[in-house]
């Protein structure tokens, strides 16, 4: 048997060095199924931007260059992560016709970028001194803005934001009113459960990078299990 | 709103014709709930009767399609005036075939006040599987060269079916951009009220597209001369419309909402595809579904599907994305599930992974699609007017992408555990892995690992058969208590040599007394945070046994490099191998450009003794 073994795996190392090597491969993208549904009406299929796709492996002209210099550190559990802020988008979450209209009056050549999802519309501001003061400027009221976040210092990498509040996860012997009073001592408190079982709660901050400073701020304190900014993330169907 | 919306599907699902009129005098006080009721079965006509209460104006008739009918706006059906020529009352449901439910009925006095309900009588229309007017174009699920497939290419359900398995009281949740709950072709398998929507915290999803067409595969209804079938045309579908409003918490939340309830959640979504780089879960998700498994399901545990992901042609050139640079797909608590063709040849953008636990039909060879329930009237990929699709608007054949192959899967989920409800989640992953049909014989990267399983970095251990998945289910033995081993971090801290496919670099982890026997699940966390370019990568993990998992393609990457930085890859490959032994990683540059270090790894056995 491990004779057998090692004979396919060997085989299969063989075709992934195939692989490796330098190719060229069709452009067509006819084949290319949808991948996602946000423009249901076509069925999604054949998107036409990966027919400029780079054709040959190795090719590494479509990486990104680091363009962001803002980038901040949060805890995600134990791992440290950073995001990076965007210098030109901002993010209105639960978009709205009053937020339009307010994001117009503070910049009139704001532009709507590209709407990765329901939920979130993106503006992509001329007049911006930074996205995060103009978010904290365009906040108000019902109306809330969020600078948008980066996963790499590549503008080109996914999107994020930040609608407001942080995940906080009490250890297991906290009962409810526990978690209250701490949560009260440390200005903030529970906007609802995110899973009740872990003892994880959504618990309440302006938007935008204060949602990241509150996390920072209950983490550091090392009594509860774990806090981490409450994200948009861009996701994507398949 | 939400409630209207249902009612009036309610309504234009159900014709009604109460058995008696008239009106009657009434008091200001409720009446008591009325005696006897009771279902008799004519055909597709549900008739109910009861006894007449002493005061009642009016009758209310509630419904749910699981047990535990309450008067909640959305349970109610219709209210019927009381028949005063008659000490017997009664109404005939028509729902059309395959309505399982449960009904309790009110009744209400003159002033408007309400008895308590009766007790629940169940009703059952009966199922004739196969009969739905689009079946036959459902290759998926019986192939027989439609559009020049491959016959057989498809996941064996008509046998399952035939053996009186259909996804009975199994529900499964689907997390995606919405579900029509109100569908033609979903609505008697979409408990009222159970549903729910992160943007308003109403009970009515409906709003997606792409989660109504998951929902229809999995389990569109069957036997109702509508439309489709799904795999499982009798299992209970709640939708989560997660990324219509997509946080960090919301996210955690839709893994675990109503996990005693929900046996199966059904994922088609994820990080962005094609980028060709490490994209982490959050350590709130990865919370939230190791709370599913061990809390969910009374402690059996959820059966997380997660689509494997679109991106294996973006990059133009090579493999593509990996399914195992996602942190969600290749997390242990998930199945993750690739596509094939209508010839059981690899969709060209399914991701290849040593994630990959199995994989299922989906649009592929010659973009032959997936025909599953749409949008009523339009509103979602199919207007009516499209060209190749139907001329019925509330059905498309055009779904495709890991994103159709997942739901079947959920719904093949959902036939094996009517088969066995004592299945735990690890049990399910083990009885799906196998009993699968070997696909694509003649690929060359099919191997057999050391356990002697079949396993392909394109396939996983080949495609989902319902047949076989059922069968094995009702006999299996649940595998003991899941032990868990985590090797030391080894620091290598060793450049890799550049534009260098031969050599590379390579560490050995010996692992002793681990107690795993049969390994289950595989990580190997990864540290190469300096290398400015993950593309370039060979990363390849040998088991003592001489099996390898393929971590890591070279490919292109779009946008902006992400390093390995503590990257946590996963692999099934390796199960039912013992972990005991040398597993040795291997890690080779073979493109010119970009440098780095291998700085240290570390292993984590999941299995069983």
């Amino acid at each position: 048997m491990k004779l057998s073994v090692l004979t396919l795996s060997l085989a299969l190392l063989a075709a992934c060095a195939a692989d490796d090597a330098p190719q060229t491969v069709s452009a067509d993208s006819s084949a290319t199924p949808s991948t996602n549904s946000s423009a249901p009406a076509t069925g999604g299929r054949t998107v036409q931007a990966q027919a400029q796709e780079a054709t040959t492996l190795g090719d590494k002209s479509r990486r990104a260059p680091n363009d962001l210099t803002r980038a901040l550190t949060y805890f995600d559990g134990e791992s440290e992560r950073t995001v990076w802020i965007s210098n030109e988008l901002v993010a209105e979450i639960g978009p709205t016709e009053e937020g339009r209209a307010r994001v117009l009056q503070f910049d009139s050549t704001a532009e709507q970028a590209l709407q990765p999802q329901a939920g979130v519309r993106l503006w992509r501001l001329r007049a911006l001194q930074s996205a995060d003061e103009a978010s904290r400027t365009l906040t108000r009221d019902e109306l809330r803005f969020s600078p948008v976040v980066h996963e790499t210092a590549s503008s080109a990498s996914p999107r994020g934001a930040l609608p407001g509040g942080a995940v906080a996860t009490f250890p297991a012997d906290w009962d409810r009113a526990r978690i209250d009073a701490w949560l009260a001592k440390h200005g903030t408190s529970i906007v609802e459960p995110a899973v009740l079982e872990a003892n994880m709660f959504l618990v309440a901050s302006a938007p935008g990078l204060a949602s990241i400073e509150l996390a920072t701020r209950l983490h550091a304190t090392g009594e509860i299990v774990s806090c981490t900014p409450n994200f948009w993330r861009e996701v994507v169907t398949r | 709103m939400a409630f209207e919306r249902i009612l009036v599907a309610a309504i234009a699902a159900w014709t009604l014709s109460a058995c008696g009129g008239g009106g009657g005098g009434g008091g200001g006080s409720a009446p008591a709930a009325p005696a006897n009721l009771a279902a008799n079965i004519n055909g597709a006509v549900i008739e109910l009767t009861w006894d007449g209460s002493v005061g009642a104006q009016s009758y209310r008739i509630y419904y749910d399609l699981e047990p535990g009918v309450s008067r909640a706006a959305f349970a109610l059906v219709t209210e019927v005036a009381h028949d005063n020529q008659s000490a017997v009352q009664g109404v005939d449901l028509t729902t059309g075939p395959s309505f399982r439910g449960f009904f309790a009925i009110t009744a209400v006095g003159g002033g408007g006040d309400e008895s308590a309900l009766t007790g629940e009588v169940a009703a059952d229309t009966g199922l004739s599987l196969a009969a739905d007017t689009l079946y036959s174009h459902q290759w998926h699920l019986h192939n027989v060269g439609q559009g020049g497939g491959t016959p057989g290419e498809d996941v064996r359900i008509e046998q399952a079916w035939a053996a009186g398995v259909d996804g009975t009281d199994v529900r499964i949740a689907v997390v995606d951009d919405g579900l029509e709950i109100g569908h033609e072709d979903l609505f008697f398998n979409c408990p009222p009220g159970e549903s729910h929507n992160y943007t308003n915290g109403s009970k009515d999803p409906t709003g997606g597209a792409h989660g109504t067409s998951c929902a229809g595969v999995a389990a569109a209804v069957g036997g109702n001369d509508l439309g489709v079938v799904g795999a499982a045309p009798e299992a209970f579908l709640v939708g989560y419309n997660l990324l219509q409003n997509f946080t960090s918490s919301n996210e955690a939340n839709s893994m675990t909402r109503d996990a005693a309830k929900n046996w199966i959640s059904s994922n088609s979504w994820g990080a962005p595809d094609g980028l060709g780089v490490p994209q982490p879960s959050s350590s709130n998700w990865r919370t939230a579904v190791e709370t599913g498994l061990a809390n969910g399901r009374n402690g059996l545990g959820l059966v997380y599907l997660w689509a494997a992901g679109n991106g294996a042609t973006t990059g133009g050139a090579g493999p593509g994305d990996n399914s195992n640079l996602d942190g969600r797909a290749n997390f242990y608590g998930v199945i993750a599930v690739g596509a094939v063709g209508d010839d059981g040849v690899k969709a060209d953008y399914s991701e290849n992974g040593a994630n990959l636990l199995v994989c299922a039909p989906s649009m592929g060879r010659a973009n032959h699609g997936i025909s599953t329930v749409d949008r009523s009237d339009g509103a979602g990929y199919n207007d009516g007017a499209q060209a190749g699709d139907f001329p019925d608007a509330n059905y498309t054949n055009t779904f495709n992408g890991t994103s159709s192959a997942t739901p079947l899967v959920a719904g093949v989920a959902a036939l094996m555990l009517e088969a066995n409800p004592a299945l735990t989640w690890r049990d399910a992953r083990l009885v799906l892995a196998q009993s699968t049909r070997i696909n694509h014989p003649g690929d060359v990267g099919w191997f057999v690992n050391g356990a002697g399983h079949l396993f392909n970095h394109k396939y996983g251990f080949g495609v989902v058969d319902a047949q076989a998945a059922v069968t094995l289910a009702q006999g299996w033995t649940n595998v003991g208590p899941m032990l868990t081993h985590t090797s030391s971090t080894a620091a290598v801290n060793t450049p890799i040599p550049d534009a260098d496919p031969i050599t590379g670099v390579s560490d050995t982890i010996s692992i002793a007394g681990s107690g795993i026997n049969f390994i289950e699940h595989v990580e190997i966390l990864f540290d190469a945070d300096d290398h400015t370019y993950v593309g370039d990568l060979l990363i390849f993990l040998e088991s003592p046994t001489g099996s390898i998992s393929l971590l890591s393609e070279p490919h292109n990457i779009s946008g902006g490099n992400v390093p390995y930085d503590g990257w946590v890859f996963g692999s099934v490959q390796h199960m039912d191998e013992p972990a005991d032994g040398d597993w040795t990683l291997t890690v080779r540059d073979t493109l010119p450009g970009d440098t780095g270090t291998f700085k240290s790894w570390r292993l984590r056995f999941r299995g069983r003794s």
